[in-house]
């Protein structure tokens, strides 16, 4: 019988794997776009593989994305099942590593959440696209770090300590806020997303719809082809 | 471009960002922190045990020690016996042992490391009893990983009855866990060795003169929850009988602390929350004021 420490195994590697995959083939659609927009310096040929390699890898991103979101809850529900959970949480790196894993699930969710909403033709408007990116790099960021921390929690060190050394930041101390500043946070939080959604409806962001013709224009970026 | 190329850096040494410990090898090692002090328990399961439990003064007796499961696979993974579960005074010599032989055969660790671990070793210690009788416990700690992980430790301890000086009206009594006045929070395994084992009628848990729970067979351990005590000080003992009449006693201190583990708790729980409905409102904020940048933008175009 496969064990839940296996299962748990199993699904980190694929959470990892997927979200690297997701995050490289972003960054292969923005260096693309970027060849793309500077057309005119580029050699033909090269304008041309770009085209072709952003056509694969913007719905790759998005497929891998999803997967592994999902690999990524259920690497969180075998890992809770795969140690006791008052084991778990007597290691300060162990709640740390929960903490960005539960923080950079909400980021990848916002990341597919912008692709579903908006489809391909977020690239047409930079602004989004902007936003975009850089949730997928601090989610990226912090899925990596996650991972290390597990690294360092199973296998004794990781190759980012010398970086957390540089920075400043020991990951074994518990990441804590008083609960009053966190309170203070998550009612901030809230007023800010209650004021996003009435601005949105005040502006009737809830109807706009991305595409050439609505950005395109200003910023002549083009709509991503899929061959 | 620089963010990209540091980006494609970090994807790249993904793979590579796990390595193995190398291990410290056989050595003498107390039972504190010289190498980590890998306080977080391992999932392992580890036992001890010896043929000769009863072994006159200075006689030879081997120890078994096996470990099985836990996190190190292919790693590097140590057991340690040892006379106490302190951080000095820890060595089998420091209770009069002598190690004859450890597990290498040629030598007189009483730390024995493999650099693969592959789920399971057995390992055997051959040591010369003391040369006064009474009792003695030995213990064994399986370590692995660096840092605060990982380790797991044989704390119900093998107990040995040195010498002839055994009464045998007497049943003894030696409560292995937890340690006299350690700090202790939510649930807590209580183990105790009986000598002789058999014929045991009942052995008793108490806490602070309260019964607490009743065995007849054995383990005699117990696993109970510290919340339902008040935090401070308090008395565990077990007390127990035989078929022959004969009886036994030990008592331990444990000084009960949850509050301080709860606020701890408390404020992972508030950082959870309040770090989760902040990354919600960043989303959508970001996606508002890039929704009214672009806005923006079309309405200067179309005037």
């Amino acid at each position: 019988m496969v064990s839940m420490s296996g299962l748990h195994a199993l699904s980190a590697e694929l959470h990892a794997g997927m979200l690297t995959l997701a995050f490289a083939c972003i960054m292969i659609v923005v260096a693309s776009q970027i060849v793309v927009r500077l057309r005119k310096r580029m050699p033909k040929r090269f304008v041309g593989w770009a085209i072709t390699a952003r056509g694969y890898a913007e719905p790759a991103g998005y497929v891998a994305a999803i997967l592994g979101v999902l690999a990524l809850v259920l690497s969180a529900w075998t890992g809770m099942y795969a140690w006791p959970m008052d084991k778990l949480m007597e290691l300060d790196l162990v709640k740390n590593k929960i903490l960005l894993t539960a923080y950079s699930t909400i980021l990848w969710s916002g990341v597919i959440f912008i692709r579903t909403r908006f489809g391909r033709a977020l690239w047409t408007c930079p602004y989004m696209v902007w936003v975009y990116v850089g949730l997928a790099a601090i989610a990226f960021g912090m899925i990596a770090v996650a991972g290390c921390m597990g690294s360092l929690i199973t296998r004794g060190e990781s190759l980012l300590e010398p970086v957390y050394e540089f920075v400043g930041i020991d990951i074994e101390k518990a990441f804590e806020m008083t609960p009053d500043l966190a309170a203070g946070i998550t009612l901030a939080s809230m007023l800010i997303v209650i004021v996003s959604m009435i601005v949105a409806r005040w502006k009737n962001l809830f109807d706009v719809v991305l595409a050439p013709e609505t950005c395109q224009k200003i910023f002549n970026w083009d709509e991503p082809k899929l061959y | 471009m620089t963010l990209l190329a540091v980006l494609s850096g970090v994807v790249v040494l993904s793979p590579m960002l796990s390595a193995y410990n190398n291990g410290i090898g056989d050595s003498t090692e107390e039972y504190g922190c010289s190498t980590g002090c890998h306080t977080v328990q391992s999932s392992s399961v580890i036992t001890m045990w010896s043929p000769n439990a009863t072994p006159a003064e200075g006689e030879t007796v081997t120890v078994i020690v096996n470990v099985t499961g836990g996190e190190a696979s292919g790693a590097p993974l140590g057991v340690a016996i040892l006379s106490a579960l302190a951080t000095s005074g820890s060595l089998p010599s420091n209770a009069g042992w002598t190690i004859v032989s450890d597990p290498t055969g040629g030598s007189t660790n009483n730390y024995h490391e493999t650099p693969t671990y592959t789920g399971s070793v057995s390992w055997t210690w051959t040591l010369k009893a003391p040369n006064t009788a009474g009792d003695y416990t030995l213990y064994a700690r399986e370590v692995h990983g660096n840092g605060d992980t990982f380790s797991h430790d044989f704390t119900t301890g093998l107990v040995f009855l040195v010498g002839s000086d055994i009464i045998p009206d007497t049943i003894a009594v030696i409560i292995t866990s937890p340690i006299e006045n350690s700090q202790v929070s939510g649930s807590l395994t209580v183990a105790a060795s009986l000598i002789p084992s058999e014929g045991i009628l009942y052995a008793t848990l108490s806490i602070d003169g309260t019964l607490v729970d009743n065995k007849t067979t054995q383990p005699f351990s117990w696993t109970i929850d510290t919340q339902l005590l008040i935090d401070g000080t308090h008395v565990i003992s077990v007390a127990t009988r035989n078929a022959s009449g004969a009886v036994g006693y030990d008592e331990t201190t444990i000084v009960v602390n949850n509050s301080e583990a709860q606020q701890v708790m408390l404020n992972w729980v508030w950082t959870m929350v309040a770090g989760s409905v902040l990354m919600i409102a960043l989303v959508a904020a970001l996606i508002v004021i890039a929704l009214i940048a672009r806005s923006r933008k079309m309405d200067k175009k179309v005037n």
